[in-house]
């Protein structure tokens, strides 16, 4: 990017702008958890959505990554290209649970009386979504 | 011996060492905190008791939300610190980096007295919950990232400040690259607050 006196005059109203923009996003995503106008995944998502669009800002105009070098994102890419498998590693754990060889949790046997067919209450446990409890929780609002 | 392509860009990368230097750092730290958040995921997903939700944990939502303020203001004042030496604004610049290092230990005092009520006053350890051995792990980690920025700042507010005068590009130049890495642990932030305290 160009960076004479001229160029960087123009960016700190961008600046400053961001900055705007933040503190309203901010603001939204306490508001839209406090309010609990979404459940479950939803909230989540809705939470991520926008953690992930303030994040994208910062990276764009504060770090300057609306007009760098190849090199950087080349770096970039590759780290996301790594990110991904690291963020999907707790999905991969859940695959061998049908092969566990261990008693389902103590909720479950609670829950089932007798603990009867271990792989099925071992399954049930280890996926256990968050839309169900959140729901739960969400109720006594 | 003068070190090369401290200033001038590198002919094959077209960057200056340090800035490349600096964003594969960034990136290594992605990883860090990745490895983290991958434990999140494991642990939240793993467990029907995970306190989801707003106010279901007893962690102050409001003192989060005022750090975050402060973070993001000081991600503003790095950018403008930067700027204002582009416009070879050195008083102006410094102003900015004090305002920066004040946001900064301002984050890490509200952080120290949230620690306290948890700790003191509600009796809550890393050994309470996994949610709170996550928690006091995620934003420990974040907190010395603080602590090592403010360090940095006040390094080049100090006894690294005579480089302006000797070569003005190359200070520049690294107080881009500590803008950078403040601008990261501002995004690691981003996330960290609606993961760990609103959702």
């Amino acid at each position: 990017m160009a960076d004479s006196p001229e160029e960087i005059r123009k960016h700190l109203k961008v600046y400053w702008l961001i900055f705007g923009a933040l503190l309203v996003m901010t603001g939204l995503t306490v508001m839209a958890a406090g309010l609990h106008f979404l459940t479950g995944a939803a909230a989540i998502a809705l939470g991520l959505a926008i953690a992930t669009v303030k994040g994208t800002l910062v990276g764009a105009f504060f770090m300057h990554l609306a007009g760098e070098k190849k090199i950087i994102y080349f770096v970039l890419i590759l780290t996301a290209v790594l990110f991904v498998p690291l963020m999907l590693l707790p999905i991969l754990t859940v695959n061998d649970t049908p092969y566990r060889d261990i008693a389902p949790p103590t909720k479950m046997i609670y829950a089932e009386g007798h603990g009867e067919g271990h792989d099925s209450g071992a399954a049930e446990g280890a996926t256990h979504d968050d839309t169900e409890s959140e729901g739960e929780q969400t109720g006594e609002h | 011996m003068e070190i090369p392509y401290s200033v001038k860009p590198h002919p094959v990368t077209g960057l200056a060492n340090a800035k490349l230097g600096i964003w594969t750092f960034l990136a290594s730290e992605v990883m860090l905190f990745g490895g983290f958040f991958s434990a999140y995921i494991l642990l939240r997903t793993g467990d029907p008791d995970w306190p989801r939700g707003l106010a279901n944990n007893g962690l102050d939502v409001k003192l989060a939300t005022f750090n975050t303020v402060l973070l993001i203001a000081s991600s503003v004042t790095v950018v403008m610190a930067w700027a204002a030496l582009k416009m070879n604004d050195f008083a102006k610049c410094k102003k900015y980096l004090w305002a920066t290092v004040a946001l900064a230990a301002g984050f890490l005092v509200v952080k120290f007295f949230e620690y306290k009520a948890e700790i003191v006053g509600h009796g809550i350890y890393p050994s309470t919950h996994n949610f709170y051995g996550i928690y006091f792990t995620m934003t420990g980690l974040h907190g010395l990232h603080i602590l090592g920025g403010i360090a940095v700042f006040v390094y080049f507010l100090t006894f690294g400040a005579s480089m302006w005068k000797d070569e003005p590009e190359r200070y520049s130049g690294r107080i881009e690259c500590v803008g950078l890495y403040w601008h990261f642990v501002d995004i690691v932030w981003i996330f960290l607050f609606p993961a760990l305290y609103l959702l």
